[in-house]
């Protein structure tokens, strides 16, 4: 028994991938409502007084994330039995199953001479008394808050197959004042709100800000000069330019997949058509002729087609074409005004915003506008963004007036199965949110 | 002779006070939306007598001027012709019950009817520049339709920037 153990536990302190197909608890969340699961995450483990500062913020951001998801519940400390303070040791499955936890997280965190952190966790599957997983990380420990994520991620992944979101920033507009004189700032945010700030002052009118594929710049309609154009803006740098030099406006813009176009409309003489334009030859290519409103273009993942709202056939709908402009087909038939179509990062939907019998609805379709689902309605809810892993969309919602006062303008976040809505915090009111890509 | 100096003094501060506040209770958003006009009667003009309206308004989803807005124009161009030097900025504006980027569109939309309609009544083109505000700039706040019905309107200003 003791040789047995002495395996195991040598076995144990290498962080090996283990995969039991049988018995893996595995989290689906395509189909239809899931109860979040219940897990346990043991607070990280640091040895020194430093070490247990970095370890109990860790600790709060993991367990944030992924209760934010919607998708666990991380069980109240103060219910734990066993308290571990050993990260090498096996954990006692029978204390954590009378809780019910079906995944522990045991973690710890070393501050090394250099300052950096080192930070080893390992996921357990607590019924089927097996680690899933162990992971090490090292780096600045000014980086704890991108790691913490990066945990959360980790365990996300592993327990879902989802590849996960938390290490993302959210760009949006945030708004303040009253409804005839809104004041708008373009502001940025990680995921969880934190390190926020504003990147406009609020003397120009900002709209409708989207990520570069890598992530370095946004690109957004301002109003500078009382004209209402494309811009770039580097979000480190702050420097603002103008994207080609168009007569008349131009608006809803956003970049293709492989950061090298920004598409967009351009309106003038009472028409608006969608545009491509190369940011490095500044050639610019007209893509819709139609003499009406075609407008809110958006790529699909693999640059080849394009999803835009247009009124060519009486009332706004979505439309399909080819990223040439070429083979134009409607997509969406169902009663209703449908607009502002965004293809999901995965390729397979195009969510978009529907009016219909005065109520506003979030909804997805495949890009063959088949199988189309509502995931959210409101008083007046619009323009969806896709988290990076395609299961998860965020918009704005405003609320009904309440008393002859105006309701308020927030932005939400809800999963693809229409269930976890969840208020997105932000210091002003907030619309317009843009989910920014992964970082490679 | 004392007396009349302190009335006289007293009602030019009340005049200056009323004129300041006039001045910044009149003043648009933080671009300035609609300058140039005069209210009278909770109505915006493009004279000083309050004779000639600056806004038409539309119906839902639609920029077809109404022939109530045509009669509105027509007094807005005559006002035009006495005023040549004048350069005119035309506004396009929507209601909330619509998306951002469509209302963009529909706004340019329907500054776009009222240039066409001027041109035709034969005020010339560079003379009119349009803008569209599609639904970030409402002229009565609340969400219910007697707001509505204003906000989807058009504009005719003078054009500050030029």
């Amino acid at each position: 028994m003791k040789y047995i153990k002495k395996i195991f536990f040598s076995f144990l302190i290498f962080f090996f991938y283990i995969i039991n197909v049988n018995a893996e608890l595995k989290i689906d969340i395509t189909s239809g409502y899931t109860e979040p699961t219940p897990i346990g995450i043991n607070d990280f483990i640091g040895f020194t007084e430093e070490e247990k500062d970095v370890a109990k913020q860790i600790t709060k951001l993991v367990i944030a994330d992924l209760n934010n998801s919607g998708l666990f519940k991380v069980i109240d400390p103060k219910a734990y039995i066993q308290r571990i303070s050993n990260p090498n040791i096996m954990p006692k499955f029978a204390d954590w199953k009378i809780i019910n936890a079906q995944a522990l997280i045991i973690g710890s965190t070393k501050l090394e001479t250099n300052g950096n952190i080192r930070i080893e966790f390992r996921l357990w599957d607590v019924f089927a008394e097996q680690q899933m997983a162990g992971w090490a990380f090292n780096t600045a420990r000014s980086n704890w808050r991108q790691i913490s994520h990066r945990i959360a991620d980790k365990v996300y992944e592993r327990l879902t197959g989802e590849i996960g979101y938390f290490d993302t920033r959210i760009a949006y507009i945030a708004e303040s004042g009253p409804a005839k004189k809104r004041i708008k700032r373009l502001a940025i945010m990680d995921q969880d709100g934190a390190n926020h700030r504003f990147l406009t002052n609020g003397t120009n009118l900002v709209l409708t800000p989207r990520f570069s594929p890598s992530q370095q710049e946004l690109t957004y309609l301002s109003y500078i000069g009382r004209i209402p154009r494309v811009y770039l803006l580097d979000i480190e740098t702050g420097k603002q330019e103008i994207v080609g030099d168009f007569p008349g406006m131009s608006f809803a813009p956003r970049f293709s997949p492989f950061g090298d176009q920004v598409i967009m409309s351009l309106a003038s003489e009472g028409n608006s058509d969608i545009y491509s334009y190369n940011l490095k030859t500044n050639i610019r290519k007209q893509l819709t002729t139609y003499r009406g409103i075609d407008t809110s273009p958006s790529y699909a993942p693999n640059g080849k087609k394009i999803a835009f709202n247009s009124d060519r056939g009486g009332t706004p709908q979505i439309y399909v074409m080819n990223s040439n402009g070429k083979k134009i087909k409607r997509i969406s038939f169902g009663k209703g005004n449908y607009s502002t179509p965004v293809w999901s990062p995965r390729g397979d939907y195009i969510a978009f915003t529907k009016f219909f019998n005065k109520t506003f609805y979030i909804g997805v379709m495949t890009p063959e506008g088949k199988g189309e689902r509502i995931i959210a309605k409101g008083f007046l809810v619009e323009g969806p963004t896709w988290t990076p892993n395609g299961r998860m969309i965020g918009y704005t919602k405003k609320d009904y007036p309440v008393k002859k006062k105006e309701g308020k303008t927030r932005i939400f976040l809800i999963d693809l199965t229409g269930f976890h809505e969840k208020e997105i915090i932000t210091p002003l009111e907030a619309s317009d949110p843009a989910w920014s890509p992964l970082l490679d | 002779m004392v007396f009349i100096e302190m009335f006289n003094f007293k009602s030019i501060t009340i005049l200056l006070f009323t004129a300041i506040l006039y001045s910044c209770t009149t003043k648009g958003g933080m671009e300035d939306v609609s300058t140039g006009l005069y209210e009278k009667g909770g109505m915006s003009y493009l004279d000083q007598d309050g004779t000639v309206p600056a806004k038409i308004f539309f119906d839902y989803d639609s920029y077809l001027l109404t022939s109530m807005a045509e009669s509105t124009l027509d007094l807005q161009v005559t006002w035009m012709d006495e005023n040549p030097e004048k350069f005119i900025l035309v506004e396009g504006h929507c209601d909330e019950r619509g998306t951002r980027e469509y209302n963009l569109a529909l706004g340019e939309r329907r500054a776009n009817s009222v240039k066409e309609y001027l041109t035709s009544m034969g005020i010339d083109d560079g003379r009119l520049n349009t803008v569209s505000y599609g639904k970030e700039r409402p002229d009565k706040e609340g969400s219910f339709e007697d707001s509505w019905t204003l906000n989807r309107r058009s504009v005719t200003t003078l054009d500050v920037d030029r």
